[in-house]
């Protein structure tokens, strides 16, 4: 007797419905599974064969054959042994088909019966939804991330007990299932987005004493997408502001949440719906931040997708491993060639780089910081031209004294700085309308012309900069693009001298890289 | 009294001893036994001539003797014309005690070197001269220091003889050149091996436009002991000797006391009681050496400044070495609307000095300033780039300080 159900499968960030059929028949009694199967998938017949023996079901002394088809795509992953199990027991008539035809199932089967949770759900439920599958049944640890998605109801499933009598009952029963909450068995890791959150929102800029400008330069570069840099001497609070960024960038839109919920869940991470914030330590392998293994995982970039990928000690960082940069910050995605194809993850993330001025962090205090010129110059340069290149903003942080511990918070705390954020999106907004763009920070060179008009008078004054040393030719439309983020910021139209004068601040710190050789 | 301990060769006959003689500089013995072989033998031909037993003889009481013993037998006239001629085609002039062109100030210095290397040319016997010498991770003041005072002996004559080192060495000489004086580095290395090697411009510009002098042998590579000797040969070349920026216990303070003993007048910049790198400096004031406030009082104690440029011109506006250079002549244009700025632009000008300060340091000095207060970040930047376009401020990096025109200026 020949059954067929529906489950979903991963490859890189794309989702597939997988039709899972299953056959008992007379013949040598055995479990053969066909359909260009993963280890892990072949092994399924084991945990289905003992789950079902251990929940009271045992498979019938027959020949079972079941098939995933499309059987040209490698299956991987260990989602499919509730829909394996399912069509056995279809086939051993132990399940009421009527109403299951748009149903499919997802989960990993435990050796007692247990359903345990299966990586990448959230992007197999998108998918399957878009296939016409109207009902997922899945593992209760995956539940609260299935529910986000639309027009989808979404069966939370404890055991095999469970199974057996959902299959069971008439569709009309079945629909009280549908509204059953996760229980007591959701795994904790992956549903408690409070949790997250609170953690998050903790962080508040008004925390952090003094370092007016870093909060400033920060407060720019959430407005208009710059990649921003933060030099100065330990303990400065470079760390301390950068983890408080994410706080102040608008809220994820429904869109981006299950995109970077999608990543989250095919990595295997826990699920948050707030801007992520990743902070690799600098001993991180190039594949473990691009993303890697036979069959690539989403690597820290693309987890950092939508939010801040925070770089601390920068020049520690390996160069092979700031490399792999170029092309995420370039082209906002990560690719990754393997025999079977090229995997691209999505990594549209805000570079925040924290380092010391020096080996010894203190320059250009003389009086602590002995390092040689030539120190200081091969230390920065560990930081190569086309990386630095993509940065806009470049600030220093002064070092702490006590006294500045004491003194009063400055105006900037994370809401006020929030609704400055989201006013200059929404000014960038109106203008990029009808443009690929969504930030100044994105537009390309010919286009700044078009979007970041100049009066004369700033024009002169960008003129006498330059006569002054102030900026260079190549970074003429960086600095055009950072001064119409700090217009938007002031909600001003036109770009005046003094938006001029600020980005050219910010971008002047990069010159410290360039210092000249006495 | 500086011919009693040398030989006297006539003019004609030292090309054809300069082979002999850089045979003997070659010899693995030290400075004054060459010199007691040359008074013993007269001249330099006669030492390479002389037999083993008799140059054995006049040198009994060097210690290891095997390379010497060696280094005599090797000899062979053809050898050292071919090595003296390979020392020419490599474009280093040698001069060894007797000869005329050999520095006069070296003769009267303890322990003076057999013989010196010179690419380029050697500073002029009436030429004034003055060593500035330094920290090599040296601050923003020390550099600014450094730069003006070497101007300012460049404008009147003197040239600057130096270590061609990082910090204050390599600045002084590379302003002094620019400024169209000459400078001279003595190297610590043979003189054909540019040390640091990011000093490689400098190196040639002071082969043009000055020398580059070395006791030892072309193609010794730097090692820590040859420099502290070296020290001694630019305080020796040297009238004086001008120290700006020096950490207690270092070479620079080596390169003082040398110079005492030498009997040279050592000049010091002081620096602040708070600044380490300063410390040296204000340890010599204490012990009793002169402290240099302006370049004018430097001259002066040189013994002259007043002929070439008036000493008053420093303090008004039309001194003629800087109405030349442009940036002279911004600062000059500013310096007359300073009293055109607001009292609050006045008082932000008031915040900087030498030292680099970053924007949120300029910040924290505003809230303590009840002129500037209420001026805001961005507010705050606008000025910055404004006195920095008009050359009041100066930028490096993303750190600003005072653009500074002079030092004894009254302003």
């Amino acid at each position: 007797m020949f059954q067929v159900f529906y489950a979903g499968g991963i490859q890189g960030m794309n989702a597939y419905k997988v039709r899972v059929e299953a056959d008992v028949s007379n013949g040598l009694p055995g479990f053969e599974m066909v359909g260009s199967l993963a280890c892990e998938v072949r092994e399924a017949k084991e945990r289905v064969r003992v789950a079902m023996k251990n929940a009271g079901f045992p498979l019938p002394v027959a020949r079972i054959t079941v098939n995933l088809s499309p059987a040209q795509i490698k299956k991987e992953g260990t989602g499919y042994d509730l829909a394996i199990a399912t069509a056995i027991l279809a086939c051993m008539g132990m399940v009421k088909k009527e109403g299951l035809e748009s149903t499919a199932f997802l989960g990993e089967l435990a050796l007692s019966g247990e359903v345990h949770k299966t990586d990448g759900a959230l992007p197999i439920a998108l998918q399957l939804q878009k296939d016409g599958i109207q009902r997922l049944v899945v593992p209760c640890a995956n539940v609260e991330e299935c529910r986000m998605v639309p027009g989808l109801t979404v069966v939370p499933m404890r055991d095999m007990q469970d199974l057996s009598a959902f299959l069971r009952t008439t569709e009309e029963k079945r629909k009280e299932w549908e509204v059953r909450g996760a229980g007591v068995n959701a795994g904790q890791d992956r549903t408690d987005f409070m949790q997250a959150n609170s953690e998050q929102n903790m962080l508040d800029f008004s925390q952090v004493s003094g370092q007016e400008s870093m909060k400033r330069a920060a407060c720019v570069a959430a407005a208009g997408f710059h990649h921003l840099l933060f030099s100065g001497p330990p303990g400065a609070g470079k760390t301390m502001i950068a983890q408080r960024i994410p706080g102040i960038l608008p809220p994820l839109t429904r869109e981006e949440q299950l995109e970077v919920m999608s990543i989250y869940s095919i990595a295997g991470k826990p699920l948050t719906k707030m801007r992520p914030f990743q902070a690799p330590h600098h001993t991180i392998s190039p594949q473990a931040l691009a993303g890697g293994g036979r069959i690539p995982k989403p690597g820290v970039l693309s987890l950092a997708h939508r939010g801040i990928l925070f770089l601390d000690e920068m020049p520690e960082f390996s160069a092979n491993v700031l490399e792999v940069l170029r092309q995420p910050l370039e082209e906002k995605k990560v690719q990754i060639a393997r025999t079977q194809g090229v995997y691209r993850y999505p990594a549209e993330f805000m570079l925040v780089c924290a380092l010391n001025p020096c080996p010894c962090g203190y320059f250009p205090d003389r009086n602590r910081c002995r390092c040689t010129e030539p120190e200081i110059r091969h230390y920065l340069g560990k930081i190569s031209g086309p990386i630095l290149d993509r940065i806009d903003i470049c600030v220093e942080a002064a070092p702490v004294t006590i006294k500045d511990l004491d003194a009063p918070a400055s105006g900037y705390d994370t809401k006020t700085l929030r609704v400055m954020v989201e006013e200059a999106r929404e000014m960038q907004k109106k203008r990029y309308r009808e443009t690929a763009y969504d930030f100044n920070g994105e537009v390309s060179g010919n286009d700044v012309k078009k979007f970041c008009r100049l009066g004369e008078k700033e024009q002169r004054f960008l003129e006498q900069a330059y006569e002054a040393g102030q900026m260079s030719v190549r970074s003429y439309h960086k600095i055009i693009k950072l001064a119409r983020t700090i217009a938007d910021l002031e909600h001003a139209d036109e770009i005046s001298v003094a938006h001029l004068a600020e980005a050219i601040c910010y971008h002047s710190g990069k010159r410290l890289f360039e210092r000249r050789n006495e | 009294m500086t011919n009693r301990n040398r030989i006297h060769i006539a003019d004609w006959e030292i090309e054809r001893e300069q082979s002999y003689a850089y045979w003997l500089m070659c010899a693995p013995i030290g400075d004054s036994a060459k010199s007691r072989l040359l008074l013993r033998f007269g001249r330099p031909s006669g030492v390479f001539e002389a037999s083993e037993k008799a140059l054995l003889d006049s040198t009994l009481s060097i210690g290891k003797k095997e390379r010497w013993i060696a280094y005599i037998k090797e000899r062979k006239e053809k050898n050292a014309k071919r090595e003296y001629e390979e020392l020419q085609t490599k474009g280093i002039l040698f001069y060894p005690e007797y000869h005329p062109h050999y520095p006069v100030k070296l003769l009267s210095i303890p322990a003076r070197p057999f013989g010196i290397f010179v690419k380029g040319k050697l500073p002029d016997i009436r030429q004034r001269s003055l060593a500035i010498v330094g920290a090599r991770d040296c601050s923003e003041y020390g550099q600014y220091v450094a730069r003006h005072f070497a101007e300012k002996m460049a404008q009147n004559g003197v040239a600057v003889i130096s270590g061609l080192a990082r910090g204050i060495d390599g600045i002084a000489q590379r302003a002094a050149m620019e400024a169209g004086g000459e400078s001279f580095g003595v190297l610590g290395s043979g003189a054909d091996i540019c040390y640091p090697k990011s000093n490689e411009k400098l190196y040639r510009m002071c082969m043009e436009r000055g020398g580059i002098l070395s006791t030892y042998l072309p193609g010794t590579p730097p090692t820590p002991n040859l420099f502290p000797p070296r020290n001694r040969i630019i305080s020796g070349l040297s009238d004086g000797i001008l120290i700006i920026e020096a950490r207690e216990k270092s070479g620079t303070i080596i390169t003082a006391d040398l110079a005492l003993e030498q009997g040279k007048d050592v000049f010091v910049i002081p620096g602040r009681v708070t600044d380490r790198l300063s410390d040296g400096c204000n340890s010599l004031i204490r012990q009793g050496a002169s402290l240099i406030q302006s370049p004018e009082q430097l001259l002066e104690e040189l013994h002259i400044g007043y002929g070439k440029v008036p000493v008053t011109g420093y303090e008004e506006e039309e001194d003629p070495c800087e109405q030349g250079k442009e940036s002279g002549k911004v600062q000059s244009d500013n310096r007359e609307t300073f009293s055109q700025f607001t009292l609050e632009e006045q008082a932000f000008l008031q915040l900087f000095d030498l030292e680099l300060l970053s924007i949120e340091q300029i910040r924290r000095k505003m809230v303590a300033n009840s002129f500037l207060k209420n001026i805001t970040l961005p507010q705050t930047m606008e000025m910055l780039m404004k006195f920095v376009i008009m050359g009041q401020l100066r930028a490096e990096g993303g750190y600003y300080a005072k653009m500074m025109s002079g030092i004894g200026d009254k302003k």
